[in-house]
């Protein structure tokens, strides 16, 4: 049995149910396809890897092509072509990691394979249009999105933000899962318990909450992108960016790997985004930072 | 070889460029960067879609900026030396 379901405006089958996307009937093939099957255990002709296992996972790419292993021994996963994932799990594999690495990394390669711009980062929706809020792991995304939802923007995204050319090349954020991670004194501080939630497979302390609010149904322009990182200084600052700085710091917020013969087909979404979004660096003191304050910058 | 007043240099066949603000932006994949040039490297940049001498550059860039074919090769050359130096120009003699 497979079903059916809505991935950033795609149409996607699962051979097994997702609570955290949207279901539909469809009788036309999908746009991508998850099936069980085999997959190798390396790529022959990887280009770029990371066999450190630092994240808690290894990774391999190539033209096409990605290859993630969630556990030595478990479960592993090929994307091929942005159009067809393939599951290979034994008595090792667990079912919250499969989804996990589903709804990142590889729809993550799904997208670029496809030629969409993917950026680690969260969205929302605001009457002034989409604003992302990219930077590093551990940088206070979801938190700062789970702030930003609480005062009435809709969600778009968690952690994965897609780009793609809308009507007349304006570039548009492309609305994904209506939920978000969250550490669980973060999802406390905007009122939400963390009883009865779906734990994160690889990060204690961490779960998977339904967004608040409204959710953005279609795609929506995007205005803004702030890049959230830490700093050694005592106050927070924010500088706006121009010109070349702007592609640089758009490439650092890329949902990688994203391979150098990649980047050409990228560069006119690269060059829309970034003259169509401001874009901004926030830093925020290392020891000592709220919310409040990088939601006041963002939201004025 | 260094760039002379006689060296005739053009762009790098299928450089990915775009303006932005006040500059143009210039996707390097030879050195896997992004380049920005200010609006004088734009101009300059634009004229090397096409193989130019470098002192008709001079000639051109005095001309357009009212300054004597010595000072805009004092700035010019070594401008020219870091493209070539970033791979997205070469000297075709």
């Amino acid at each position: 049995m497979t079903y059916s379901y809505v991935l950033y405006g795609l149409t996607i089958s699962l051979p097994f149910p997702c609570l955290f996307l949207s279901p539909i009937e469809t009788g036309s093939s999908p746009d991508v396809t998850v099936a069980y099957g085999a997959v190798p255990i390396e790529l022959a002709d990887a280009v770029v890897s990371d066999d450190t296992w630092e994240t808690g996972f290894s990774w391999q790419a190539a033209t096409g092509r990605f290859l993630l292993k969630a556990s030595r021994g478990g479960e592993r996963f090929l994307v091929e072509d942005g159009n067809r994932v393939t599951v290979y799990r034994n008595s090792d594999a667990e079912d919250e990691r499969i989804l996990f690495h589903l709804l990142h990394s590889l729809t993550a390669a799904l997208f670029l394979q496809r030629g969409f711009l993917v950026l680690h980062a969260c969205a929302v929706n605001t009457p002034a249009g989409a604003i992302a809020l990219c930077g590093k792991s551990m940088a206070g995304k979801s938190t700062t999105l789970a702030a930003m939802l609480q005062r009435g923007c809709e969600m778009i995204s968690d952690d994965i933000t897609i780009l793609r050319h809308g009507a007349n090349n304006r570039v548009e954020a492309m609305p994904g899962a209506a939920s978000m991670y969250l550490w669980d004194d973060a999802a406390q501080g905007v009122g939400l318990t963390a009883s009865g939630v779906i734990r994160h497979p690889m990060r204690q302390g961490k779960a998977v909450f339904p967004a608040m609010g409204e959710a953005c149904r279609g795609p929506a322009l995007l205005k803004k992108l702030y890049i959230l990182e830490s700093s050694s200084g005592d106050n927070l600052s924010v500088s706006r960016l121009e010109g070349a700085d702007k592609f640089k710091a758009l490439m650092e917020c890329i949902y990688g790997p994203l391979l150098r013969e990649e980047r050409p087909g990228l560069f006119a979404l690269f060059s829309s985004t970034a003259q169509q979004a401001d874009i901004f660096r926030i830093q925020r003191p290392e020891a000592r930072w709220t919310v409040d304050e990088v939601v006041k910058v963002i939201c004025g | 070889m260094s760039i002379e007043l006689s060296s005739r240099i053009v762009r790098l066949e299928n450089q990915m460029s775009a303006p932005m603000d006040n500059e143009i932006v210039i996707l390097n994949m030879a050195k896997d960067n992004f380049i920005g040039l200010d609006d004088i490297g734009r101009f300059i940049w634009e004229l090397l879609a096409e193989p130019y001498c470098v002192d008709e550059l001079c000639n051109s860039l005095s001309w357009k900026f009212e300054a004597t074919p010595r000072q805009i090769a004092a700035d010019l050359l070594p401008f020219l030396e870091e493209l070539k130096e970033e791979g997205l120009i070469r000297i075709e003699n």
